[in-house]
């Protein structure tokens, strides 16, 4: 084994990664050569420095502290599930409401002819239309139909 | 944490009494201050906490910790990159030595350190601290918190061998950058 190849496998040696018939062959070329066991020593002993990297201590308070973030977290989250999200429903219902009376206008309310109204029929009325005209427009309008329908 | 998966909260504080150095240290080496790493592991457990149901017992429980926590520092990196509340200027090292950030917070290094050998643990922060992200994470996982190469890869999100690798980079420049020391 050469310098170049013991610094190739200097990695797996120190992981252990070396198979051991390569194991024996790098420590006998470190045994032989005093420049490539220098290098290895080094790397030992970096390793072995980055023990003088120490971390403090943490604050006593850490655990308390924690404890109270999860309870306050946890109770804010609680109207989440009760009246904090009691709009929700109702906004739910107006949007359904909304998008049924719209396919009621354009789908299944009577135009003046008597016809479903569409779209694409020629001289429809929209619902919109019919508010616009109100009893103006000569035909029977929703306010009729309303206003009789109260009237019994 | 099977018990505490069950609703136990006394279980719950138990692990955190158990774990949190381990884990404020890791961030503390990762971040390079007290402050940011005591949020980061304070998150880390409220992560925990939120995803225990989450929790598969199969999966060893320190390898998904500490997946958690690097998870956790990485986007703290990301959010004070965003905000770059410290300059790169009070990071690198002042004319004298260590970085001044250091020596403003006291926090940073336990005052017995700076008795014995401040300078020998401002030097090695520093070139923990300026390795690549995997090269540091590798580091931190394998050398401080004393995972194994299969659990550090399991992190990593990669491969044994890859881990062992960029551990091996990691080990030849800090070499490089602590070869002075290691030849007086």
């Amino acid at each position: 084994m050469d310098c170049k190849k013991r610094e190739e496998l200097t990695g797996d040696y120190l992981t252990g990664g070396l198979e051991t018939g390569k194991k024996a062959e790098f420590e006998e070329h470190l045994n032989a050569c005093a420049a490539c066991k220098g290098e290895l020593e080094l790397f030992s002993r970096t390793w072995e420095l980055m023990d003088a990297y120490k971390t403090p201590e943490l604050s006593g308070d850490f655990t308390p502290s924690l404890m109270r973030r999860i309870r306050a977290e946890g109770s804010a989250e609680e109207p989440e599930n009760g009246l904090g999200q009691w709009w929700k429903v109702p906004a739910m219902t107006l949007a359904s409401c909304a998008i049924y009376l719209l396919c009621v206008e354009t789908a299944i309310l009577p135009s003046r002819d008597g016809a479903p109204n569409s779209p694409a029929t020629e001289g429809s009325v929209t619902l919109a239309d019919m508010l616009k005209e109100g009893r103006d427009s000569g035909g029977l309008d929703l306010l009729e139909l309303v206003a009789k329908g109260g009237g019994k | 944490m099977l018990a505490f998966k069950d609703g136990d909260d006394d279980r719950f504080v138990e692990l955190v009494e158990a774990l949190k150095q381990r884990v404020f240290a890791f961030a503390f080496r990762f971040l390079g201050n007290a402050a940011d790493a005591e949020d980061a592991a304070q998150e880390v457990f409220i992560k925990v906490y939120n995803a225990r149901d989450a929790y598969v017992p199969s999966a060893r429980f320190t390898t998904w910790l500490f997946t958690i926590t690097r998870n956790t520092c990485l986007n703290l990196l990301e959010k004070r990159k965003k905000t770059s509340s410290v300059s790169l200027d009070e990071m690198l090292p002042g004319p004298d030595g260590p970085p001044a950030r250091q020596l403003a917070d006291s926090k940073d290094v336990p005052p017995a350190e700076l008795a014995l050998d401040k300078e020998l643990a401002s030097a090695v922060k520093e070139a923990v601290d300026s390795l690549p992200e995997n090269q540091r994470t590798a580091v931190l996982l394998c050398r401080y918190s004393g995972l194994s190469y299969d659990a550090a890869a399991e992190v990593m999100g990669c491969s044994v061998k890859a881990v062992k690798s960029v551990l091996h980079r990691a080990k030849t420049g800090l070499k490089e950058k602590l070869a002075y020391l290691l030849k007086r």
